[in-house]
């Protein structure tokens, strides 16, 4: 019961940080040109089918999923190509170190996802110039 | 690959529910034989001996191509800060000695440089490159081996890193340690990206 209880939260912030990550890329991509933007806008996709797929999840243990904020507050000045990477680049980093507080919620059976989106959302914000971590977003 | 069944979480809550409410009748845990009372200890060691062998990767490329190791130096360190997540124990004794306590781990000890991958596009070439005499002659057939190459051969440790951690992290009941080895996967999977970028870089000079 109370591990299904932290699953839940752990869900319930995973979908908070796509919510931000769908913002984000669509942010960004207002900023981005080129390959860039559409690199931007297929993760904007991608966030959004994960997105659906956490909502899924959450209504299936009985909760309601959290709503995406009306507004997000930019967490530094975003302008241009390089505002764009730099945004992608910080909501990504956050949802790769979310992700694996959600596999630490999970059961041991069930957090191969989180171990994957994890690794996923780490590999994209290299892609748009973070660098390599030690522990992704947790560092 | 022991697996944990969500069953086994229900028996041992249910045991700790029990235990709260009725403190007096609480079973004495049972005497901490070493090795048993880390339900995670053989996968914490497997993990701790694979960072070990990454490390040493590291180190014998380094030793083979001087010029990477402005590169590869800052990835070598955040093996030893996973290392130090992982198994602070096996961290401090990398420095020292062998922690010699599971075979993978003193396989890790010594000079290893061929990946365990089947790739065949890793061994070190003694031959060509005798110069560094500290470099480990390890194969005994000596292919060229092209900076190009070695970046290649620890993109590819990376991933099978990252693989293993991920397979890990969904045997290990210590919910903190999950976390580790998920945060461990997503910075093994950013190396393997990057190696293979610089590899290509190196493959393109």
């Amino acid at each position: 019961m109370r591990a299904a209880a932290s699953e839940l939260t752990g869900l319930q912030a995973a979908l908070a940080g796509e919510h931000a990550a769908v913002w984000a890329a669509g942010r960004a991509a207002g900023e981005l040109r080129g390959n860039a933007r559409t690199r931007a806008l297929r993760q904007l996709d991608e966030h959004r089918q994960a997105r659906d797929a956490l909502r899924r999840s959450i209504v299936a243990l009985g909760a309601d999923p959290v709503q995406a904020a009306p507004a997000y507050v930019e967490p530094f000045r975003v302008e241009g190509a390089a505002g764009g990477r730099r945004l992608l680049a910080h909501v990504n980093e956050a949802l790769a170190a979310t992700y694996a507080d959600l596999a630490a919620a999970s059961a041991p059976a069930a957090r191969r996802p989180a171990v994957t989106a994890s690794t996923a959302a780490a590999v994209r914000a290299l892609g748009w110039g973070a660098a390599p971590s030690a522990f992704p977003g947790a560092d | 690959m022991p697996r944990v069944e969500r069953r086994d979480f229900l028996v041992l809550g249910g045991a700790l529910a029990l235990g709260a409410c009725t403190p007096a009748t609480r079973p004495t845990p049972p005497p901490p034989s070493e090795p048993a009372s880390d339900p995670d200890a053989d996968l914490r060691a497997a993990t701790a001996a694979s960072e070990l062998a990454l490390i040493a990767a590291y180190r014998t490329a380094i030793t083979a191509f001087p010029e990477l190791g402005s590169q590869l130096r800052p990835l070598a360190a955040q093996h030893e800060s996973h290392l130090a997540a992982i198994d602070p124990a096996a961290a401090s004794g990398a420095a020292s000695a062998a922690p010699g306590t599971s075979s993978p781990g003193s396989a890790a000890l010594g000079p290893v440089a061929s990946p365990a991958s089947s790739g065949g596009t890793s061994t070190p070439s003694s031959e060509d490159r005798v110069a560094e005499g500290s470099a480990p002659a390890a194969g005994d057939g000596p292919p060229a081996w092209t900076a190009a190459q070695a970046l290649t051969a620890l993109a590819e440790e990376e991933s099978a890193a990252q693989q293993q951690r991920a397979t890990a992290c969904d045997g290990v009941q210590e919910a903190a340690l999950a976390r580790v080895l998920c945060l461990v996967a997503a910075s093994e999977g950013q190396h393997a990206v990057v190696l293979t970028a610089w590899s290509e870089r190196e493959a393109g000079r």
